[in-house]
């Protein structure tokens, strides 16, 4: 099996997981959404990258990674600054 | 070829992720008990909170007491059990606080029960009064025997005439009892309850009055009769220019002293309600004048007399001073950074009224205040909620002889404060929020750098692995003609001279461990393999048995072997001859592949 | 899909519709089904259109031999129905508030028996949801003295809202038989389940089931019959416990499957 697809697919399934289960429970809230897939795709990408090589394909994973982490910094402050204005 | 049904089934996959997420999107929140309150039909219990249960319980008994309390305080005052009446107006006080406490927790700020407790509350003030009332007449009974004793008759006729002004007040007040009369026992008859207390206390309350009506009737005429210093024609006269008047009515109060020497000033005193307000100066010819303002005035009797030098008494005149309704206008509330403006004007006819205290209330409870200035006019900044709220003001005067009144309700709707990112005001308005916001993106920046930079570490620069020593720098071409089929398991970087390489510290030696190295990789690429650093000489042989150059191969292991592990010293060419086969190997590899 | 049997959310009626089912109730699609003998009780729950006038008098029939008919709703609509049997029951489809309240909210009416009638006996009160309230008929249930009519809509007592005690279920001789009203179907759902001292709406719910010997339940107009497919399907994940540990046992097992496949590849 080729890493680079089980990748894709171990990711498209747990975004679907993610969202079947949001559908289930009938709350499709988008940052928390967010959050589970930057969580999927950390633990993806350290998994198909062992520490001794990265596969060409997720050199700019990274970046994408970074920006996330970023984003999910900005969704944090958000949410500190709704508890805070309540 | 076989990348087909797996590009295929990650785009199915990908696709049904984003159906799923597009038929909700309309609606991001699908559900929670509280985004589903439930249809006209009913509501849903599991977004409902438990009431307390046992508020509503209270009601009827609190009620009932109530009405039993003013029984058994206006027997106590009539039989003149001061200690047990104050008890029971003590008790009274308690419970009526209790009412008032569950009235605003059920919300129940309008309606009969409101009326109930509106009147209930007129009644502690009355039987307040009432105790006050009749304490005081009481000392004036004990202090005219003294003084008849003693023969103070200027003492006698001021307690006389102080006695006089708390009969009317006392009429007054059963007056006003009588008002709730028909609020009270509606409600009680309503619920069910004995309301024979009640009534008890309103035929007592009569006879109070009555009793003190007679008595003080008594004294006035014994007062008239035996004669007070100058009796006859008052030596000191008093008169009031109008009877009735209200809300900022001046009442002139006109008097003349006859016992006056000409050109010599005099000072009379004058009482108003036993209370006196004033010493003032008389004219030449012994007439003086004062013009009340009625403003804090109570509804009712209000008797005035004036003395001269403590032994000349006047006459006793009375005003009575009646309600007069006010009307409370109320603009349209605006709205302005989150809190709500009210702005109004409160006039009893056409006349403002002043520093009255406003009420502004939104469904019924208080949630501000606001005086009236000189004009009448009125403003507050009120804190609300977000959401729609039904506001008004409203007027009540506890000192004046103002009717309550109330304006126009308004609807208002407070917008929820945009949180956040959102609303750039909001965010900017509250240097914390900035703060937060910051300090937020620069931790998650920070996590962000330290990721990839964790990464990087373990990325040194990629070693030139088709590359022997002694060769030609890699030119980047080269590197891009490597295979790169992308088919899971291209490398990009590779850890190199790890344990493996150190350990070699002959430099010929070395140079056979690099070339190890490299054709190492160079296999493993070509097979993608995907852990090349793991391999010993012997497996890098057996891998590639399959291969065109798998002699080579085997040929420059086993020969490296011998060199690396034997320990013994090699011979030069025989060094050159393990290094060409490598060379083989790799041209092997280069060659019919590209 | 409100009231209805096969919606196990909060306003549906899928746990009252299970007991029904334990009891042998026997489920009629129109009055001409309805048995003879006198013995039985009909509950017809939210109807959600109204009767003919031939299954009126069919009703009447069956009322008039001795069976009780348990008539539950809160519509105005179904005073044409009540006129028909020939009972002086009204419903008023007002906004019955009251302070005594289970949940905090306006609509959550506490009700207390009334008068001496069987239906009510050994039940020390119900939770209604948004009732409406009846006129006439012997009163079964009714709310405390501190209930009113929201006339305006703001939940609280107003100037010309007065307090008085409202029947929400009441009784009516018709012949030989009994007609019972209920002014609010929505004390049955599933979100009223499990509410109270002692989940006292279902014991009412079941002192109806048992009152007589033969149970029946009207299906053809009840709102409690709406059954589309697709909740089927939603039910079957929804409503079992074991599916969803299936689903979360299937997740687990994949995922490990994904994770040791990752190691030995290792």
């Amino acid at each position: 099996m080729m890493k680079k697809h089980l990748a894709i697919s171990a990711l498209a399934g747990w975004v679907l997981l993610v969202s079947g289960f949001m559908i289930l429970a009938r709350t499709l809230d988008l940052e928390i959404f967010f959050v589970l897939w930057l969580i999927g795709i950390l633990i993806i990408v350290e998994l198909v990258s062992d520490h001794a090589a990265t596969p060409r394909y997720l050199r700019y994973q990274r970046l994408v990674i970074a920006s996330g982490v970023i984003l999910f910094g900005a969704i944090v402050a958000r949410k500190i600054l709704e508890i805070l204005a309540r | 070829m076989r990348r087909l049904p797996a590009l295929v089934v990650s785009g199915i996959l990908v696709l049904a992720c984003l159906l799923l997420i597009g038929l909700q999107a309309g609606s991001p929140l699908l559900y929670s008990p509280r985004s589903d309150p439930g249809g006209a039909d009913h509501s849903n219990p599991a977004a409902l909170e438990r009431a307390r249960e046992d508020r509503a319980a209270q009601v009827l008994p609190l009620i009932s007491d109530l009405l039993d309390s003013p029984g058994s305080l206006v027997l106590n005052i009539k039989s003149g059990d001061f200690e047990y009446a104050a008890r029971d107006l003590q008790e009274y006080r308690q419970i009526s606080r209790s009412l008032d406490t569950l009235v605003i927790n059920l919300d129940m700020t309008e309606g009969e029960l409101n009326e109930f407790r509106n009147a209930n509350q007129q009644n502690l003030a009355i039987l307040t009064e009432l105790f006050n009332g009749t304490g005081r007449w009481n000392e004036l009974q004990t202090l005219e025997i003294r003084y008849r004793d003693s023969g103070d008759s200027q003492m006698l006729t001021t307690i006389t005439y102080e006695g006089e002004a708390l009969r009317r007040r006392i009429q007054d007040l059963y007056r006003d009892y009588l008002e709730q009369d028909q609020v009270m026992r509606d409600t009680g008859e309503k619920f069910g309850l004995d309301t024979t207390g009640y009534g008890q206390s309103v035929i007592d309350f009569r006879e109070i009055v009555s009793q003190i009506d007679r008595d003080q009737h008594e004294k006035m005429t014994t007062l008239q009769t035996t004669g007070t210093p100058g009796t006859g024609p008052y030596r000191l006269t008093l008169g009031i220019d109008r009877q009735r008047v209200s809300y900022m009515d001046t009442v002139r109060i006109e008097g003349l002293l006859w016992e006056h020497k000409k050109d010599h000033p005099d000072e009379v005193d004058l009482f108003i309600d036993s209370r006196k307000i004033g010493s003032i100066p008389t004219k030449p010819d012994g007439s003086f004048s004062y013009s009340h303002l009625v403003e804090h005035d109570r509804e009712g009797t209000h008797t005035v007399f004036a003395v001269y030098s403590g032994s000349v008494f006047s006459e006793i005149r009375t005003f009575f001073v009646e309600t007069s309704g006010t009307s409370l206008d109320l603009k349209t509330p605006s709205l302005h950074n989150g809190r709500v403006a009210f702005e109004g004007v409160l006039l009893a006819g056409s006349t403002p009224v002043r520093f009255a205290p406003i009420e502004i209330l939104a469904e019924g409870k208080r949630s501000g205040t606001a005086r009236t200035g000189e004009d009448g006019k009125f403003s507050s900044d009120v804190k609300l909620s977000p959401g729609s709220h039904k506001v008004h003001a409203f007027f009540s005067a506890d000192t004046s002889p103002l009717a309550p009144s109330e304006s126009a309700t308004y609807e208002v709707f407070v917008p929820e404060p945009s949180p956040g990112i959102a609303g750039e005001d909001g965010l900017l308005a509250n240097p914390y929020y900035a703060v937060i916001l910051a300090a937020s993106l620069c931790a998650s920046g920070f996590g962000a750098f330290l990721y990839l930079r964790r990464q990087r570490v373990g990325l040194s620069p990629p070693i030139p692995v088709f590359h022997l020593p002694g060769e030609r720098a890699p030119d980047g071409a080269d590197n891009e003609n490597l295979p790169d089929l992308d088919d899971g398991g291209t490398v990009t970087g590779v850890v190199p001279y790890t344990g493996e390489a150190e350990a070699v510290d002959t430099v010929p030696s070395g140079d056979l461990s690099s070339l190890f190295s490299a054709l190492r990789m160079a296999v493993a690429r070509r097979l993608a393999f995907l852990y090349p650093l793991s391999l010993t000489p012997r497996e890098l042989c057996a891998m590639c048995r399959e291969l065109p150059f798998r002699a080579e191969v085997c040929r420059f292991t086993s020969g490296y072997e011998q060199v690396m592990y034997s320990g013994a010293s090699v011979p030069d060419d025989e060094r050159d001859m393990i290094g060409s086969a490598a060379r083989s190997a790799m041209e092997g590899m280069g060659g019919p592949d590209h | 899909m409100e009231y209805s049997r096969y919606n196990p959310e909060w306003n549906g009626t899928s746990r009252l519709f299970q007991e029904m089912i334990e009891r042998d109730a026997m489920m009629v699609s129109g009055f001409h089904e309805l048995p003879g003998g006198g013995d039985a009780l009909l509950l017809i729950l939210a109807p959600g259109e109204s009767y003919a006038p031939d299954e009126i008098g069919l009703l009447r029939t069956f009322l008039e031999e001795g069976n009780i008919v348990v008539l539950v709703s809160d519509k105005e609509r179904e005073n044409l129905l009540i006129s028909g049997l020939g009972s002086s029951i009204r419903i008023r489809d007002g906004n019955l508030t009251s302070i005594d309240r289970f949940f905090d909210h306006p609509s959550s009416v506490l009700a207390f028996p009334a008068g001496q009638d069987p239906l009510g006996a050994g039940i020390s009160r119900i939770v209604l949801n948004n009732p409406s309230s009846l006129e006439g008929g012997e009163p079964v249930f009714t709310s405390s003295l501190l209930s009113w009519i929201d006339a305006d809509g703001d939940s609280r007592l107003g100037r010309d809202e007065t307090l008085q005690r409202f029947s929400v279920i009441a009784a009516d001789r018709v012949g030989e038989g009994v007609l019972y009203v209920i002014a609010d179907p929505s004390i049955f759902i599933n979100g009223m389940d499990a509410i109270g001292m002692d989940n006292e709406n279902y014991a009412l719910a079941r002192q109806i089931m048992s009152a007589r010997p033969r149970f029946i339940v009207e299906q053809g107009r009840s709102r409690t019959a709406y059954a589309p497919e697709a909740i089927r399907v939603v039910n079957l994940v929804k409503d079992s416990t074991i599916t969803k540990m299936a689903v979360i046992t299937l997740i687990f097992l994949v995922g490990s499957i994904f994770v040791i496949g990752r190691w030995k590849e290792a």
